[in-house]
């Protein structure tokens, strides 16, 4: 096979820990990230136990600085709607937040760690998904939240924790499930501050974040085939790269490249700058009148419409830069390894949060739980299918996979057979049933017989076409193995990307680099637009609704003129108010319109009966 | 749809491109029937706007005596009656010259009239939805109004412009 020669390859003997650390990843992250891969000793030693119980009152079971792993692992038993977890970083007090923000400032300038978005961020989405954007952060004051001098708390805590014992820990864990040895890296940050540090969705205390390598085994070696890398809004086939795809996998000295985004540690196999979406729980009614405007949109008035042109999604960035920090073999920090499966007491154990449960009901800003649980304590599905996770259940090993073929190939060959065998005898048992039928007709006194012939030449008829049906799909199927067959037997790989069916691309420069002025535009004019409406509520009450219309006019075209959409922005604006006069006239009008409606149907029949008697 | 620019300028797409070359090989696009009666209606309104100037210059003596009349045109901050009469002539041709530029651009089929008829129509919607707030609807300029937007919005109308390659090139901005 091409390309095999160029791969890192292991002993299928080799230890456990020898094929980690063999195909471990380096993992590079942006200029500015705080956290980086903690052991969970360290970080459980620094954090309390608590419970919050059902009736929404909350109880510490193990304080800070008493709590190690084996009483972590302590099973206790609690009643339905228990939720346990852990507390990073303790309630804080006002003067106490105060000091910590100013100190976490000191600390970043100090450090020189700091991040710059660039300009392009806030003009990335048009005025509603700006105002859906504004109404997110809104609810962020209703939804449970970290509060942001916990995000510098943590910060400081993980930074002092660091300068005492300088570790990078990733925790391994060795699959073998049908044919393949997945390797999957585990990482846990001891904070995501996706939000607070880069303007992204949500903060919250601990994260896990994943990568695997899978590997396959051929003439008693190890070799690589795929790797998959959790990231947001993907899923199954779309998480996993060819390990020869060199155009989407970067590869250092054989260890596979993950760029982690800023703040929120997701892995993306690109560096660059990604634009998420956080789609917004809608109320059904609402959900089904945007699905019955964009059909009405598109298919009665013929009006085009841009896919990402949905206003109730706020595009956020994920900043993936890699210009940071590189952890991993040959880089300027080392990964320390440690290995766990189920076997390991916290990892199978504990099913609680790793971090303060904000109360947050959509869970953005609760902590996540631990390696094999989900927030609900329900098994992971990374953990317990490696393979399904990444869409590999169906995809045999290399080798197994010419073996299957010719397998199927056999099999189909000699259903071939059988099917031509059975179709041959029963066309000549039509045939003899057309020859008898044909016979009988004139004469009367085998009438019943030749009805009863009939419905069995129906019948027979029936089978021979389903027959000829499944040989014909025999024979396609057959011809598409044998082609793949011959492929594979040649050496030729198949398309590296064939099995994505959403590709996570950066975003290009120029799409992400609005000029200053339509990012001053984007940060100022919704608030110019509320102090506006507040000056016409006080200044001119009488005009206050067409006042509003006017001002809301003039704010979507300076938009539109400053993002390089007038045109559209024109068309739109102008048929929306055409629909909205076309449905006062039709309020006003409705008797005249239907009156005119009938005789205009009257004079089209007319005419074309005309025509026709012309004709 | 990828974006072509060329010094941070942006240029056409190639869809675009295959557009105006296409339209200047043909040399002449087929002008659908809705682009010769909106042309059409643009140009009696033209008239109008031209006749109703005429007969307020006519009713001032203008065209008999050849000069405005030597009456003062303002008392105190208000205007006369002259002075109304004399702005609303004014008012007429300059709105009867513009409708007729972008009347005889838009039978030509140039992409700007197109964008400039729609943007006049909107704002000619807009007074009028506000004037049905405040109580004194007019049906008909609504009605007209409608009907030239849904005329000159049609995809084959649309695509005599280059419409719907313009809407192409935009996206990907998001």
């Amino acid at each position: 096979m091409k390309g095999l020669a160029e791969r890192p390859v292991m002993p299928a003997n080799a230890t456990d820990l020898e094929l980690l650390r063999r195909f471990e990843p380096v993992v590079r992250y942006t200029k500015g990230e705080p956290f980086y891969p903690i052991d969970i000793e360290r970080y459980i030693e620094e954090c309390s136990l608590w419970i919050h119980n059902p009736d929404g009152s909350e109880q510490q079971l193990v304080k800070q600085g008493e709590l190690c792993v084996e009483k972590l692992v302590e099973i206790r038993e609690d009643p339905f709607g228990t939720v346990q977890f852990l507390r990073f970083i303790e309630p804080l007090s006002l003067t106490e937040s105060a000091q910590l923000l100013a100190r976490q400032r000191r600390h970043k300038q100090d450090n020189e760690n700091i991040f710059h978005a660039g300009v392009g961020r806030l003009a990335r989405g048009g005025f509603l998904p700006r105002m859906a954007d504004a109404l997110f952060s809104l609810t962020l004051l209703l939804r449970g939240r970290v509060p942001a001098a916990v995000a510098a708390a943590a910060e400081l805590n993980y930074h002092d924790l660091q300068q005492k014992d300088e570790k990078y820990i990733y925790y391994g864990r060795l699959v073998r499930q049908n044919g393949w040895t997945a390797l999957q890296y585990w990482f846990l940050y001891a904070y995501n501050s996706w939000r607070s540090g880069f303007h992204g969705v949500n903060d919250h205390e601990s994260d896990w974040e994943m990568v695997s390598v899978y590997l396959y085994e051929q003439d008693e070696m190890l070799i690589p085939e795929w790797v998959a890398y959790a990231s947001h809004d993907f899923h199954g086939d779309d998480l996993r790269r060819r390990w020869n795809d060199h155009q989407q996998l970067d590869l250092e000295d054989g260890h596979p490249v993950v760029y982690a985004g800023a703040g929120s540690h997701a892995s993306y196999f690109q560096r660059g700058e990604y634009q998420a979406e956080v789609s917004l729980t809608l109320p059904k009614w609402l959900s089904s009148a945007s699905k019955a405007w964009n059909n009405f949109w598109r298919n009665t008035l013929g009006q085009s419409m841009r896919q990402e042109s949905n206003p109730f999604r706020i595009p956020f960035v994920d900043y993936a830069r890699g210009d940071g920090l590189s952890i991993g073999p040959d880089q300027i920090k080392e990964w320390s390894p440690v290995q766990i499966s189920e076997e390991t007491p916290w990892v199978s154990q504990y099913r609680g949060l790793w971090g303060l449960f904000a109360r947050d009901p959509i869970s953005g800003e609760n902590a996540p739980a631990g390696p094999m649980y989900n927030r609900d304590g329900t098994p992971r599905n990374s953990w317990f299918d490696p393979l399904g996770y990444a869409g590999l259940d169906k995809v045999p090993p290399p080798p197994a996979e010419l073996t299957l073929l010719e397998e199927r190939c056999a099999a189909l060959d000699q259903r071939k057979a059988e099917l031509a065998d059975k179709i041959s005898k029963k066309a000549s048992e039509l045939h003899t049933m057309g020859i008898e039928a044909k016979a009988m007709q004139g004469n009367p006194h085998l009438a019943k017989a030749h009805m009863t012939l009939e419905k069995l030449v129906i019948a027979t008829s029936d089978e021979l076409k389903e027959l000829r049906r499944q040989q014909s799909n025999n024979d396609l199927l057959l011809q598409s193995l044998t082609r793949r067959l011959n492929r594979l037997r040649e050496g030729r790989q198949d398309d590296p990307r064939a099995h994505i069916r959403h590709l996570a691309t950066p975003v290009s420069t120029s799409q992400l680099r609005f000029n200053r002025a339509a990012e001053t535009w984007a940060a100022i004019s919704l608030s110019l637009l509320l102090f506006g409406f507040v000056a016409l509520i006080y200044f001119a009450p009488q005009f206050l609704w067409g006042g509003l219309a006017l001002m809301l006019i003039v704010f979507v075209v300076i938009e539109s003129i400053l993002r390089g959409t007038f045109i559209q922005t024109v068309t739109t604006t102008t048929v929306i108010l055409a629909v909205i006069s076309s449905a006062l006239l039709l309020i006003h009008y409705w008797r005249q319109i239907i009156v005119a409606g009938l005789i205009g149907m009257g004079v089209f029949l007319l005419l074309q009966k005309i025509q026709e008697l012309r004709q | 749809m990828r974006r072509i620019t060329d010094g941070g300028k942006l240029c056409f797409t190639e869809d675009r491109k295959k557009f105006m070359i296409n339209k200047s090989k043909k040399g002449k696009r087929k002008r659908p029937l809705a682009v010769t009666v909106v042309g059409v209606i643009a140009m009696a309104v033209v008239i109008l706007y031209l006749a109703l100037a005429a007969l307020i210059l006519l009713r001032l003596g203008v065209f008999q005596t050849g000069h405005i009349p030597s009456e003062p045109w303002l008392e105190g901050s208000k205007p006369t009656q002259l002075g109304t009469l004399l702005f609303e002539a004014v008012y007429l041709l300059i709105l009867g010259v513009v409708t007729l530029i972008i009347a005889i651009n838009f039978i030509l089929m140039r992409l700007w009239a197109w964008v400039a008829l729609m943007a006049w129509t909107g704002i000619t919607l807009a007074i009028n939805l506000m004037r049905y707030l405040y109580g004194r609807p007019d049906y008909f300029s609504m009605l007209l109004a409608v009907v030239l937007v849904f005329a000159i919005n049609q995809a084959d109308v649309q695509q005599v412009f280059g419409i719907q390659h313009r809407e192409e090139e935009v996206e990907g901005l998001g």
